[in-house]
């Protein structure tokens, strides 16, 4: 009985152990720990889930997608784990997959939010707006201060325009987790959408600093440097306006260069011709060059 | 009358589960000298009855004649709780002298549960000299000046008003000498090294952890002038803001309380952490008063990397190296890395020696060959330095390692 409880509580230490290395980000150190315990615990569902998402976090996809589905043959009613698949799936792109995880998923635990965030970001990203709104909706109705369905409303809201002062839900994001990074993520989505450039920036810049090893963040900092530097300035409607802007500057040119025709000397229109030539092809190169060049 | 052991391993061919049988078998192999088998044999009864203590003496001793004293001493522990248990004579010995010479200044027990003891690192013997330190002549003057001096004069600081102790935090790649540096200023200091890891605090209960904590400053405070090193800071004082769980935050807050000495005083303990991940250390820890000095230890520079090379091949047979050379071949290598060429060099010429018969030295051509094979490890560690510097726009608490970027061309 005693050996039992010492075992048991041994594996709880190493349980622990791991998840406080996991949440430091101290993967290999995690890892190490972990393949003591399993050494000697290897049964344990808690660690084998521990070593696959540490798989995961660790950018190693197919043997956390192995670990995963060994311990679902073992576990498979296991939350974690199959939360952990719906991921994998949706990383390896298998989109089908990864829907029906998430909708068994919501099917067992009606209740909870974060599988209504992590189905709803599903959506997202196969650009299901409507569905995507209604799963974060029903998830704040569940939790209504819940960090991931409150991202995932304010994100539509920032695709459907309603950015910044507009977007309750970003609102309530920044005021409910102020520290949570996903809430600075949004703002720098909701600032760049706004054409707050520098703003942006500067608060991307902070999630950086706080993690300068994510490449994510490194490439927001470069595009948003990029779009904040001077060589920039003459796109500025196109960056302000996107696709409407282009389109506006397209016709005015060729409103003015028909127009010219008429009263312009031809040496003048010809200038004219060439810078307008030389400005659209600015526009194409020049920011993805000066992204290089940052 | 004695059985021989074709009769043990015949009787437990018909009756595998006879654990009185297994027990004689294995105290029969323990007789013969083969503790290993011994071992196993002892392992398969503690996996039939958990509970018994006899199985739990006989691997512990099994573990001992295998010269794996501290699993024996643990395993003996262990056993103690156990039905009937009887005691070992020979390994009660070795466990009061292990006591004896290993044993924690200072144990905090916790009121009633008997195996959850801090265990303190007993202080090596072996003392780090800053002349082992390879190179680093710009950083150890540094050191020398603004942390051992001080605690060395206090009365001429003093009149500076500036104090002995306080926090340094050692910043810098894996593998680039940083615990080696701080074992070396506590030398330096002549005061004694307290080397703590995040093993040594982490607790499953609720409060434990940070009572682990205040029992090692206590222990610093008891033996000062004392060195408390934290070896991975980073994993004890991480940012509370990136924390999830209550708990982690929970140390900080005691880490924080510590370091602040409230009602108790920190003077002559010198505080020495070591992170290679300094942006997840909590913010609060890095402010005055507490890890205020934070110091680079940047990669090797060539003369500190041919000096580690001729470090690592002094007792090796070699011939003549030309150690700046291959410095020449290894920028941004770490010590670590260097060690590993040096090794990798070794397995050239003993594969030689095994395959050809042909018996020489690790020769020149063995190390620029091992220094192809071999890649810096620290240049993870720079390019995460250059995000920083170069786009998030940090402050001077990177200006350090900003120059070394540029001096290397790397940002």
């Amino acid at each position: 009985m005693s050996g039992d409880s010492s075992g048991s509580r041994e594996l709880a230490a190493i349980e622990h152990e791991a998840r406080a290395l996991v949440e430091r980000r101290r993967y290999s150190q995690a890892q190490i720990a972990l393949s003591r315990g399993l050494k000697d615990f290897p049964e344990s569902i808690e660690l084998q889930y521990l070593a696959a998402f540490i798989d995961y976090a660790s950018e190693r996809p197919e043997q956390a997608m192995q670990g995963v589905r060994t311990l679902l043959s073992q576990a498979p009613q296991h939350y974690g784990a199959r939360t952990l698949h719906a991921h994998l799936l949706e990383g390896a792109k298998e989109l089908p997959e990864a829907e029906r995880v998430w909708i068994d998923l919501l099917r067992e635990y009606p209740q909870r939010a974060d599988c209504f965030a992590g189905y709803g970001e599903l959506m997202l990203k196969t650009l299901n707006l409507e569905k995507a709104r209604r799963l974060a909706e029903e998830g704040l109705r569940q939790s209504p201060d819940h960090a991931g369905c409150l991202y995932l409303a304010a994100m539509i809201d920032l695709i459907r325009n309603r950015s910044g002062a507009e977007s309750q839900h970003l609102q309530r994001m920044l005021r409910e987790h102020p520290e949570h990074a996903r809430s600075a993520l949004a703002l720098v989505i909701a600032l760049a959408a706004k054409g707050n450039d520098r703003g942006a920036l500067r608060i991307a810049q902070e999630l950086l600093r706080n993690q300068p090893d994510s490449q994510h963040l490194l490439t927001l900092v470069r595009n948003l440097k990029a779009r904040t530097h001077w060589t920039m300035l003459p796109l500025y409607p196109m960056r302000r306006w996107g696709w409407t802007a282009a389109i506006a500057i397209t016709l005015l040119a060729i409103v003015g260069l028909s127009v010219g025709e008429r009263v312009l000397p031809a040496p003048v229109l010809d200038a004219l011709t060439w810078i307008w030539l030389g400005y659209v092809i600015y526009s194409w190169v020049w920011p993805r060059l000066l992204r290089r060049y940052l | 009358m004695s059985e021989s052991r074709e009769d043990l391993e015949h009787a437990l061919l018909g009756d595998p589960f006879n654990a009185e049988v297994r027990g004689r078998y294995a105290e029969c192999l323990l007789a013969a000298a083969q503790h290993a088998a011994a071992l196993a044999q002892y392992e398969i009864l503690i996996r039939q009855s958990p509970e018994a203590a006899p199985p739990h003496v006989g691997a512990a001793r099994a573990l001992l004649l295998l010269g794996r004293s501290a699993e024996a001493a643990k395993r003996y522990a262990s056993a103690r709780q156990l039905q009937g248990f009887v005691p070992h004579d020979e390994l009660e010995a070795h466990l009061a002298a292990t006591a004896r010479t290993h044993a924690p200044k200072l144990a905090v027990l916790d009121g009633g549960r008997g195996d959850n003891v801090v265990m303190l690192a007993a202080p090596s013997q072996e003392r780090t000299r800053f002349d082992d330190v390879a190179g680093l002549e710009d950083l150890k003057r540094t050191i020398r000046l603004q942390i051992i001096e001080p605690f060395l004069k206090p009365g001429l600081f003093a009149k500076f008003k500036k104090r002995a102790g306080g926090g340094v935090l050692l910043y810098g790649p894996p593998g680039c000498g940083k615990t080696m540096i701080a074992r070396a200023v506590a030398t330096e200091c002549r005061a004694e090294f307290v080397s703590v890891g995040i093993s040594d605090v982490l607790n499953l209960y609720i409060g434990e952890s940070e009572r682990n904590l205040a029992a090692l400053f206590e222990k610093a405070r008891h033996s000062r002038p004392c060195v408390l090193f934290f070896d991975e800071i980073d994993a004890l004082g991480f940012a509370r803001s990136k924390a999830h769980s209550e708990h982690t935050r929970q140390i900080v807050n005691e880490f924080l309380a510590q370091l602040d000495g409230f009602g108790t005083d920190n003077h002559e303990v010198l505080i020495l952490a070591a992170t290679n991940m300094p942006w997840d250390v909590d913010s609060a820890l890095k402010r005055p008063g507490r890890f205020s000095r934070q110091v680079f230890v940047p990669p090797p520079d060539e003369v500190a990397r041919a000096q580690i090379v001729e470090l690592k091949l002094t007792g090796v047979p070699h011939e003549a190296i030309d150690s700046r050379a291959i410095a020449a071949v290894t920028p941004h290598f770490s010590g670590a890395d260097i060690e590993g060429l040096v090794e990798l060099a070794k397995d050239y010429v003993l594969e030689e020696h095994l395959t050809r018969n042909a018996e020489r030295g690790v020769q020149q051509q063995d190390l620029l060959k091992a220094a192809q094979s071999v890649n810096a490890s620290t240049l993870d560690w720079l390019k995460t330095a250059r995000n920083l510097v170069k786009y998030a726009g940090a402050d001077d608490a990177y200006s350090e390692v900003g120059r070394y970027l540029k001096t290397h061309k790397l940002v």
